[in-house]
């Protein structure tokens, strides 16, 4: 009798010790299922808000001042005042669609850097000498929207700025071995002290790089010469 | 007002003198384009108005003020308030959003009128020295404000650096005691010791000290020895 007991017990014991670790092992894949897939939801989220942060804009100094010209045209020359609203229009638009993830031709980004040089022009007359040789390869290359807005605006910002001498920018893009090479070079001296932090735009440019191009992509900054300073991008093109 | 225009860009310089135009007591005597000959034009047309940029290639309005020996009333012009606000307490100081607002300068000048005394014509080549009311600016840390003179109760020497006492903040202005010295008006300010310049008009106490010499403490506490020779000048001067 007693055997029956202890053996029924037993097997009571089995069975609820089957269910209750059944019931474990379905509850712990399920949670760590939910588990991986919150964690790539918080992968892609930060992601997301990454590429948000890094989202490249104008600089409020550009555009007030532009304004600001722009006021001051309206007296001296109406018609170049109407030419200056066209190409901040064209900025302007292009800054509010701009997806932070997408990919844009060079012709296109070229475009517009067309436009921004404009308006630098009209704030700094005759102190902008641009050269440019995009070759028709490059041009349909693609890159991450603004990424060469931001190479033209550190050379703006960061050349020699010696009064009254105009500022030197000279832009070549080509295609080697299925990557895209863009090369800006301006007038001017890094800082010596290589500890000086690079600067946010370009910062968050490299970011920008490695999310949206991957690891081959990059960015770099050199003194080519005793008085040039060449930035050079190198990304790598989907077949 | 005999007004200089500080920016870089020659179209906003352009803009501000329009507007201007309006104000028939404003005299636009000049216009700098950086730093360095922003500089050099207060010193050689001596404005009494400046409209100052604050970014420009080689350093900023902040700058340009730190190493003017006295400023004159400044009206900041930015694209972008960000670093004025910054930098600057309220009420320290005025400053105009780019493009400028022609009802906004408006009060921004009757703001700065009343703040200027009459200036007084010179007769030869050597500048007055620096009045009471002038003003200098300091910067400390991320604070900057205007100082008149007559509100600095002592200089004192610290390496090429003058300290100012004044009475909540004591800070430090790139410039010798030796150059103060120079330009200081001497019926207000004393050399009294070789680190010290004092306010006559801050001293609350004189008491005789050894040998002859003096003591003087001052109402933020400071006390100085002054020199048999100091306390001698001293003593002339306020007739003891």
């Amino acid at each position: 009798m007693l055997r029956v007991i202890v053996l029924t017990g037993v097997n009571y014991l089995v069975v609820f010790g089957l269910w209750t670790g059944g019931y474990l092992g379905i509850k712990f894949a399920a949670r760590s299922r939910q588990s991986e897939i919150d964690r790539l939801r918080a992968v892609a989220a930060a992601r997301q808000a990454e590429l948000s942060r890094l989202r490249a804009q104008y600089e409020p100094h550009f555009l007030f001042n532009t304004l600001n010209t722009i006021s001051a045209l309206t007296a001296e020359d109406p018609e170049l005042a109407r030419e200056a609203i066209r190409h901040l229009s064209t900025l302007l638009r292009a800054s509010l669609t701009l997806d932070a993830n997408a990919l844009v031709p060079l012709s296109h980004e070229w475009a517009l850097v067309g436009d921004y040089l404009r308006l630098e022009e009209l704030r700094f007359p005759h102190l902008l000498n641009i050269q440019q040789d995009i070759s028709a390869d490059a041009a349909r290359c693609r890159l991450p929207a603004f990424a060469l807005q931001t190479l033209v605006e550190n050379a703006l910002k960061h050349g020699s700025h010696q009064t009254g001498r105009p500022r030197e920018i000279t832009l070549w893009a080509g295609v080697e071995a299925n990557e895209l090479h863009l090369h800006v070079t301006n007038v001017g001296e890094l800082l010596r002290n290589a500890s000086a932090p690079a600067g946010v735009g370009l910062k968050n440019l490299r970011e920008r790089l490695t999310l949206l191009c991957g690891p081959q992509a990059n960015c770099t900054l050199e003194q080519k010469s005793s008085r040039l300073i060449l930035a050079r991008l190198q990304i790598p093109q989907a077949q | 007002m005999k007004t200089l225009l500080i920016d870089d860009e020659p179209r906003a310089r352009q803009e501000l003198r329009r507007l201007l135009g309006s104000h028939p007591d404003i005299e636009v005597v000049g216009e700098a384009e950086d730093v360095s000959s922003g500089i050099a034009a207060v010193e050689t047309l001596r404005p009494d108005l400046l409209f100052l940029d604050v970014l420009m290639p080689d350093g900023s309005g902040f700058d340009l003020l730190q190493q003017l020996e006295a400023t004159p009333a400044v009206i900041f012009c930015t694209a972008f308030n960000q670093h004025v606000v910054q930098a600057f307490e309220v009420d320290a100081l005025d400053y105009l959003l780019k493009p400028v607002e022609p009802a906004r300068l408006a009060v921004a000048l009757d703001r700065v009128r009343p703040t200027l005394a009459p200036t007084i014509t010179q007769k030869n080549n050597f500048p007055a020295p620096l009045r009471s009311h002038e003003r200098i600016f300091v910067r400390e840390g991320d604070r900057c404000w205007f100082v008149a003179l007559g509100n600095v109760h002592a200089f004192e020497s610290i390496g090429n650096y003058s300290k100012l006492h004044l009475d909540k903040a004591q800070p430090l202005i790139l410039r010798s005691l030796n150059t103060l010295e120079l330009r200081l008006d001497p019926a207000v300010f004393f050399r009294a010791s070789r680190n010290t310049i004092i306010n006559l008009e801050s001293i609350s106490a004189v008491e005789p000290w050894f040998g002859g010499s003096l003591k003087v403490t001052l109402r933020t506490g400071l006390s100085v020895e002054l020199s048999r020779r100091q306390s001698a000048l001293f003593r002339d001067l306020r007739s003891w």
